[in-house]
């Protein structure tokens, strides 16, 4: 080191300075592209403004429809996501049957949303798969709440059932075979040990899947159609309400902004350490 | 096989062919409720995979394991009772205590009782009669190692199980605690009055349960017998140091 040259000390200082500074250039940059829209949400209008766009006709109906469809969607997906998250990581061996499970599940996550709405209708709709079957049964899907209900756990459920997993696939094997030991069968091991010590862990992927369950869109557009009142969810009113009053538009995003916000913040503080 | 298949009807047998990982095992032992049996070998011997077998973790190729006239798993007869219908009491290594309960409700875990408070109050008389009562509303996580040793066994014992399988009980503790527990658990598993296999590591809790012991090596049983036999003809270089260099391995 002693006989380091000038010019070799001023690459090091210059290295010393501009990485760094390139670094937060870059990182500073990316910060900005998510922050500034959420800052033109809250800041481009007064208050005041954003809480009258609150009283368009639009507003509640959509608010009520997304609460209830939302909340259906997290209970299909957590009640049949975690038997399926459970069933696949307790088995011993991977194999290729798992592999080709894995993927079913994580498919919705790299679909784009209307691919997702054509993929829903040629199941469900009158002329799908499905359709008279279900038209036998009396029973037509398309632009209904159920279809609303579809739609979103058909986009959210991967959020879920990958959380479940992951958690499940990190328990103690040790702990499971000393409760079978202790005589707990399967449902008790489930209930009274898997459950119980991967709660964290789904209740995160749960506020993950739910947070993706209110802002579908475009499954729920072509699915389940934009019928105020029916299958008007919050991003279709939100969606409508830009082409005739962008300060509705923007008093619903706030909304959403506002749930999302808090489910990210809740998840954070519950993260493991 | 040294024992005769006439002295104990709760004895429990158990001939085992499979491969794991490998290793093929091949193995036949006999545990009665008089006096433990002690399986000791060197590392990936399989040891751990065999009690593994007996309690109906890992399925065997070929084999039975029988107790009392009943099969908890027979190849030929196509009987494989699951882990949970075996009463096969286990005590891993490092204890699985389910860290989410606390002393009393682990205990509890495996009491067949009508009611929850029954089953607390018959966790409780089994810390009790453990000693370690006072443990009974801690949580598991903050126990030391000579608590959680107790506990995990009072959780074993409290289950009535019909067989006991320790696998190192004393392995994960401290050498100062560690011949107090050996006592302790050698008591408690005599009082028990079930066959029982104990895996060790340590000459000194060979020497303590007393039992037959049984050598496995690379899968297969080695040289079988008491202590003092294992010292005076070693058949093996392992069994020597073992037995009678006292080597730690």
């Amino acid at each position: 080191m002693t006989r380091q040259t000038e010019a070799g000390r001023r690459r090091i200082r210059l290295t010393a300075v501009a990485w760094p500074a390139a670094g937060g250039l870059l990182a500073g940059g990316l910060l900005s592209l998510i922050l500034l829209p959420v800052a033109g949400l809250l800041f481009s209008s007064s208050p005041r403004q954003i809480v009258r766009g609150l009283g368009d006709p639009l507003v509640w109906p959509a608010i009520r429809l997304t609460v209830l469809t939302s909340t259906a969607s997290l209970l299909l997906v957590v009640s049949t996501g975690t038997p399926l998250a459970w069933a696949l990581a307790r088995r011993p061996r991977p194999g290729r049957a798992l592999r080709l499970a894995e993927t079913i599940i994580g498919l919705p996550v790299v679909l784009p949303p209307a691919v997702a709405g054509v993929a829903l209708l040629l199941a469900f709709g009158r002329r799908g798969l499905l359709g008279p079957a279900l038209e036998v049964a009396g029973i037509g899907l398309p632009f209904t709440k159920a279809a609303v209900v579809l739609a979103q756990s058909f986009v959210a459920a991967p959020f879920y059932v990958q959380a479940a997993m992951a958690a499940f696939r990190r328990l103690d094997p040790e702990l499971v075979l000393v409760a079978r030991a202790l005589g707990a069968g399967p449902p008790r091991v489930f209930f009274t040990v898997g459950v119980p010590l991967s709660w964290p862990d789904l209740a995160g992927g749960a506020a993950l899947c739910w947070a993706r369950a209110l802002g579908e869109f475009g499954a729920t557009l072509m699915f389940a159609g934009n019928l105020v009142g029916r299958t008007q969810t919050l991003p279709l009113a939100i969606y409508t309400a830009l082409e005739s009053d962008l300060q509705t538009a923007q008093s619903l995003s706030v909304v959403l902004v506002a749930v999302s916000a808090a489910l990210l913040f809740a998840l954070r503080g519950r993260a493991r350490p | 096989m040294t024992a005769t298949p006439t002295d104990d009807p709760g004895a429990l047998e158990a001939d085992l062919q499979g491969r794991v990982g490998g290793l093929e095992i091949d193995v036949a032992l006999r545990a009665t409720a008089e006096r433990p049996t002690v399986i000791v070998g060197p590392n990936g011997a399989g040891k751990t995979t065999l009690l593994l077998m007996i309690l109906g973790a890992h399925r065997p190729r070929a084999g039975h394991v029988r107790r009392a006239g009943e099969s908890l798993y027979d190849a030929k007869a196509g009987i494989d009772l699951p882990v949970e219908h075996r009463r096969v009491g286990f005590l891993p290594q490092r204890y699985a205590l389910f860290p989410h309960l606390d002393v009393r409700a682990n205990v509890a875990y495996g009491i067949r009782a009508a009611t929850r408070a029954e089953r607390s109050r018959l966790a409780e008389q089994a810390l009790e009669s453990l000693g370690i009562g006072a443990l009974a509303r801690r949580r598991c996580p903050e126990l030391s190692g000579g608590e959680a040793q107790r506990v995990a066994l009072a959780r074993a014992l409290a289950n009535q199980p019909a067989t006991l399988l320790l696998d190192e009980p004393l392995g994960a503790l401290d050498a100062a605690v560690r011949a107090d527990t050996r006592t302790f658990v050698a008591e408690r598993v005599r009082a028990l009055g079930v066959p029982t296999i104990i895996v060790t590591h340590a000459r000194a809790d060979a020497a303590a349960f007393g039992g037959e012991i049984i050598v496995v090596e690379g899968g297969r049983v080695s040289q079988r017998g008491r202590l003092e036999e294992l010292v005076a003809r070693p058949a093996s270089a392992f069994v020597r140091r073992f037995a009678v260099e006292h080597a730690p391995y």
